[in-house]
């Protein structure tokens, strides 16, 4: 163990999970509504918002990242407000790659929550404001529970995609070492200087990591089932 | 004494719904109409669960909607039970954790296990709900809804998904507890029986209207509109053509009455088992058996009046059917004249009401003219 730390350098795995951690949680806080809202509405903007969110999905990275990085850059709209009031630049920065991860991962979230809000018994929630919980209590009691699967789709999913991510880091953030250097880039850079072994090490760490998730997510989930039925 | 005054009107789509309503005293009162009338739209509304575009909701002293005021109590503060059709369970909380959602503080064991006895689900407490059968899920539901103690219990169509053996034991059930609950309740059905054997009072709907508030006992024997008997289900009824003092008619036949009869009434009808066959030498309505059907306890006779007006007629098992000629299976028919029921036409009444209102208002101002 000791000599596999000598060897490897763990910060960008700890940097990817922290940058996957904080853009899924920030995914959760703007998809929750969004998707509920996308899976209950008739508004004829709803269209336009599920073609722009889902242009991640089509986009090469590539596309994405250039889009991004020039508003996020420090003539961009975006930079040029953030270097205004926080004296900083998001290009090439954590900060620009959360905003870039937020923006690219997004699909992957939203959707699976709207295809699991739009299958929610509403009955049940009507049943919960006539015993006179309110709104928020009952999207979190009744609700989310009977999104369970689904949420925990998007949880993995958004935290996976995030993890995976390569083109747009790259373009966006670039590869600096404990800032932007996340375990995809950091591979990629191994293998360029041919330090096969550390690529190695890194990539099956990442290939048993996520069958690991997936594995027990898929489990739980199942057993949850069979309680139910 | 709670009053439940409803005064509305609803538009979805293509759906609209107007409701005019004062229902006294509710007790058990069960609203019944014609598939499509609105009833369960109606239940929503007094629930909250839809808001109309206009109009006015009272029960009791509290305001739960007005829209010239811009009152709209959520469906939160209306202190109200529903019991939906589907039941609405929690599927993710066990039969104890659904009572115990719906009470104030969630933790109280006492209350829900009285509950669960009160049910008889003692025994699947920590059950998840889809183990149930569809009898066990609705106690459940019930039992939740009258667990938060409403103010008001709304049930919309609750034992429609039950097969006839459950159903008749569930409507027992309810009627035990809510005699003990006295909960005013408002069930919405199209089950007549179901209306019959629940109900303290009969609220009939047709197209959002209310067309009559009563006891049960009354509606069922005398529905007084054609409206209401159609409502009803009510099946032999006969329209009058031609009329003359006490002498009716129309191509089924003719009947003559003791005294004349009103303008008003546009329809007769009689109830299947007050139909008598005439004895021999008696004149009667002549009538083809189009079918015998034997149910057990009793014996339908389907009739036809002249190739366009079918009639049911109940017998007891054991009466034979006398028909005399077994090729052309005609015979004649007595309507006795205590049975026949008279049914006036509403919109005609109404109609002539507001004509009155209108003649009332022209002598007033002629009076007024006269006087000044």
């Amino acid at each position: 163990m000791i000599e596999l730390s000598e060897t490897i350098d763990i910060q960008p795995i700890l940097l990817s999970l922290k940058l996957a951690s904080i853009t899924v949680l920030i995914l959760l806080l703007i998809c929750l509504p969004l998707s509920w809202w996308l899976a209950h509405t008739n508004a004829r903007i709803k269209v336009l918002i599920q073609t722009i969110t889902a242009l991640p999905l089509v986009l090469p990275p590539t596309v994405l990242g250039f889009y991004l990085l020039l508003m996020l850059g420090q003539q961009g709209p975006l930079g040029r407000l953030w270097m205004n009031w926080f004296g900083e630049s998001l290009a090439f920065s954590f900060k620009g790659l959360i905003v870039a991860s937020v923006l690219y991962t997004m699909p992957f979230v939203l959707q699976p929550l709207q295809a699991t809000f739009s299958q929610i018994d509403m009955r049940s929630l009507e049943a919960s404001w006539c015993m006179g919980s309110s709104r928020i209590k009952s999207f979190f009691t009744i609700v989310l529970p009977q999104a369970r699967v689904g949420l925990i789709t998007a949880i993995v999913l958004g935290f996976a995609h995030t993890i995976g991510e390569f083109g747009v880091v790259l373009m966006v953030g670039g590869n600096i070492p404990a800032e932007t250097q996340v375990i995809s880039i950091a591979i990629y850079e191994q293998v360029e200087t041919l330090n096969y072994q550390s690529a190695h090490i890194l990539s099956a760490g990442l290939l048993i990591f996520s069958f690991i998730v997936l594995s027990v997510v898929y489990s739980s989930n199942r057993r949850w089932q069979m309680v139910l039925n | 004494m709670l009053n439940l005054s409803i005064d509305i009107s609803f538009k979805r789509k293509a759906f609209n719904l107007n409701a005019k309503l004062d229902l006294f005293d509710i007790d058990t009162t069960v609203l019944i109409g014609p598939s499509a009338s609105g009833k369960s739209t109606l239940l929503r509304i007094i629930a909250g669960l839809e808001t109309p575009q206009t109009g006015r909701i009272v029960y009791g002293d509290d305001i739960w909607f007005d829209s010239r005021y811009k009152i709209n109590i959520p469906p939160q503060q209306r202190d109200i039970g529903y019991v939906f059709q589907d039941y609405a369970l929690f599927e993710y909380m066990t039969v104890a954790e659904n009572i115990a959602y719906a009470l104030p503080n969630e933790k109280n064991e006492n209350i829900i296990n009285y509950w669960l006895q009160k049910v008889q689900m003692n025994d699947v407490a920590h059950t998840y709900p889809k183990k149930l059968s569809g009898g066990q899920q609705q106690r459940v539901a019930i039992a939740r809804a009258l667990a938060q103690e409403p103010r008001l219990l709304l049930m919309d169509e609750p034992f429609a998904a039950l097969d006839f053996t459950l159903r008749k034991a569930l409507q027992r059930e309810l009627l035990s507890l809510l005699k003990e609950v006295k909960c005013p309740t408002l069930i919405v059905t199209h089950d007549i029986n179901e209306a019959r054997y629940l109900a303290d009072k009969v609220a009939v709907m047709s197209n959002g209207k209310l067309l009559v508030f009563d006891d049960p006992k009354n509606i069922f024997s005398s529905p007084g509109t054609i409206q209401v008997a159609n409502a009803l289900g009510w099946i032999n009824i006969l329209p009058i053509e031609k009329r003359k003092g006490a002498y009716i008619s129309g191509s089924w036949g003719s009947i003559r009455f003791e005294n004349s009869i009103g303008t008003h009434v546009t329809h007769i009808a009689i109830r299947p088992e007050h139909i008598r066959f005439c004895k021999q030498g008696e004149c009667g309505l002549r009538a083809e058996v189009t079918r015998v059907k034997d149910m057990g306890a009793i014996r339908i006779v389907e009739l036809m009046l002249n190739d366009q007006y079918p009639l049911s007629m109940h017998l007891p098992w054991n009466k034979p059917v006398p028909i005399t000629d077994c090729s052309v299976q005609t015979l004649r028919i007595e309507l006795p004249l205590q049975h026949i029921q008279t049914l006036y036409d509403e919109n005609l009444i109404n109609a002539d009401y507001e004509d009155s209102l209108v003649s009332e208002t022209t002598d007033m101002q002629d009076a007024l003219l006269k006087f000044n």
